[in-house]
């Protein structure tokens, strides 16, 4: 086996390392999970009790609030999951034991995508039942994995350097907005179409713009930690 | 085993220290004294790769294993120590050695405690928690910064063994601390970094 191979099998296993240590700490604690799921719930509950039956455009509307609900769920989850590392300086020994900045940044975005998956599952039964949607379309699942990739690539860049620099986590729900719109559009829009019509004809393109925002949030992420993990030395 | 060349660190425009070099052999031990502020953790980062010096350069003789042991514990107050030993020993790569953790263990009194959680424990348990981290990956060069800060005369003594004991099977070590009285006790050579502030 050649030293490439070696270094790669090395990385995937330390990927799964800290993947592991932080679900299990996260589980055990389930701080994370119950504040986002109680944040999240609130929200749609509120949303229900607002929102007149009948109006028109329903699901376009509520398919903006999935995913703005999503997004800032995100937020909280990838504040708790960089804290883990963060709290007790843990993160500067993972760093001193050379792990690399890319395999750290997947790791955490792995784990958000997890916790935020678990929320999601709890809070779409809860969307079904107030707002009677029809989520009977499997691409629904294909959907939120795919948004979920990129909400929690995007959550974790900020989330890494708002804690590492001390800033308000306040400042992430104002910086995320921008950077995630195009992004959230699609979404809301495949969301829509799907709830209403349930033709996955019409929601192509949107789904290849997704997997392309994906791509380019994971790639970007991975080099723009590394650089600032550098700099910050 | 360990040269220094140089050394300087600024931040936000007020340099901390200039000028450092040092040396630290094999089975020597180095003390960093200085008041608070002087740049002695900055220093230990340096020397563990963790953070940068802005001039010099730290230049090893031979290729050797180095860990560090901070200000704070490093460790995750939600899982016990031997989930802390064994996360930390899997990504870094290193091998715990059964016998060698025995003994690390008894000789820091921690054998009845391995299943605690850190948040459970006493400020002297989890300092003695982070060093069992720190001994069992097996360093050539150790880099403690203020081991001794917080704790009682029985704990500071048994440290103090407990790194004559390193120093005599070959290890090198790096202590700062800004008791000089008990850092000088036990080390080597001394590294006052009052000398080096601006």
């Amino acid at each position: 086996m050649n030293s490439n191979s070696d270094s790669i099998i090395r990385d995937i296993k330390t990927l799964f390392f800290l993947l592991k240590k932080d679900l299990k700490l996260e589980f055990r604690s389930l701080s994370t999970i119950l504040i986002t799921i109680v944040f999240t719930a609130l929200i749609v509950v509120l949303f229900n009790i607002a929102f007149p039956f009948g109006v028109a455009q329903k699901n376009e509307i509520i398919s903006i609030i999935i995913w703005v609900v999503f997004l800032f769920s995100s937020l909280i989850v990838s504040s708790g999951m960089i804290e883990l590392d963060t709290k007790d300086n843990s993160l500067e020994l993972i760093l001193m034991y050379g792990i690399k900045s890319e395999i750290y940044f997947l790791s955490k975005v792995l784990s958000v995508f997890t916790i935020l998956s678990i929320v999601q599952l709890t809070i779409f039964s809860l969307f079904y039942v107030l707002f009677q949607l029809n989520f009977q379309n499997s691409v629904i699942i294909l959907v939120a994995i795919l948004t979920n990739i990129g909400i929690s690539s995007i959550t974790v860049i900020l989330g890494i350097l708002s804690v590492r620099n001390n800033l308000n986590q306040n400042i992430l729900s104002i910086l995320v907005i921008p950077f995630t719109l195009p992004y959230l559009l699609g979404a809301v829009e495949v969301t829509n179409q799907l709830t209403e019509s349930g033709n996955i004809n019409y929601i192509l393109n949107s789904l290849y713009a997704i997997v392309a925002f994906d791509l380019i949030f994971l790639i970007s992420g991975a080099l723009l930690i590394g650089v600032y993990f550098k700099l910050e030395k | 085993m360990i040269k220094a060349n140089n050394l300087s660190k600024s931040y936000n425009g007020n340099r901390i220290f200039s000028g450092i070099e040092f040396n630290v052999e094999k089975s020597r031990i180095l003390g960093v004294v200085g008041n608070n502020g002087s740049g002695k953790t900055t220093l230990l980062k340096i020397v563990a790769g963790i953070i940068n010096s802005d001039t010099g350069s730290i230049n090893f003789k031979e290729k050797i294993k180095l860990d560090f042991l901070g200000h704070e514990n490093m460790l995750y107050q939600n899982f016990s120590i031997s989930e802390n030993i064994n996360f930390f020993s899997e990504i870094s790569g290193f091998k715990i050695c059964p016998e060698l953790q025995d003994e690390i263990e008894k000789a820091l009194g921690l054998q009845n405690i391995l299943g605690k959680k850190i948040s459970d424990l006493s400020y002297g348990q989890r300092k003695k928690a982070s060093m069992l981290r720190l001994l069992i990956s097996d360093p050539d060069l150790l880099i403690l910064d203020e081991p001794f800060s917080n704790l009682d005369s029985d704990s500071t003594d048994s440290f103090i063994s407990i790194l004559k004991t390193l120093r005599e099977s070959g290890k090198s070590i790096i202590i700062s601390s800004n008791r000089k009285d008990i850092v000088g006790s036990v080390s080597d050579n001394l590294l006052n970094m009052d000398d080096y502030n601006e």
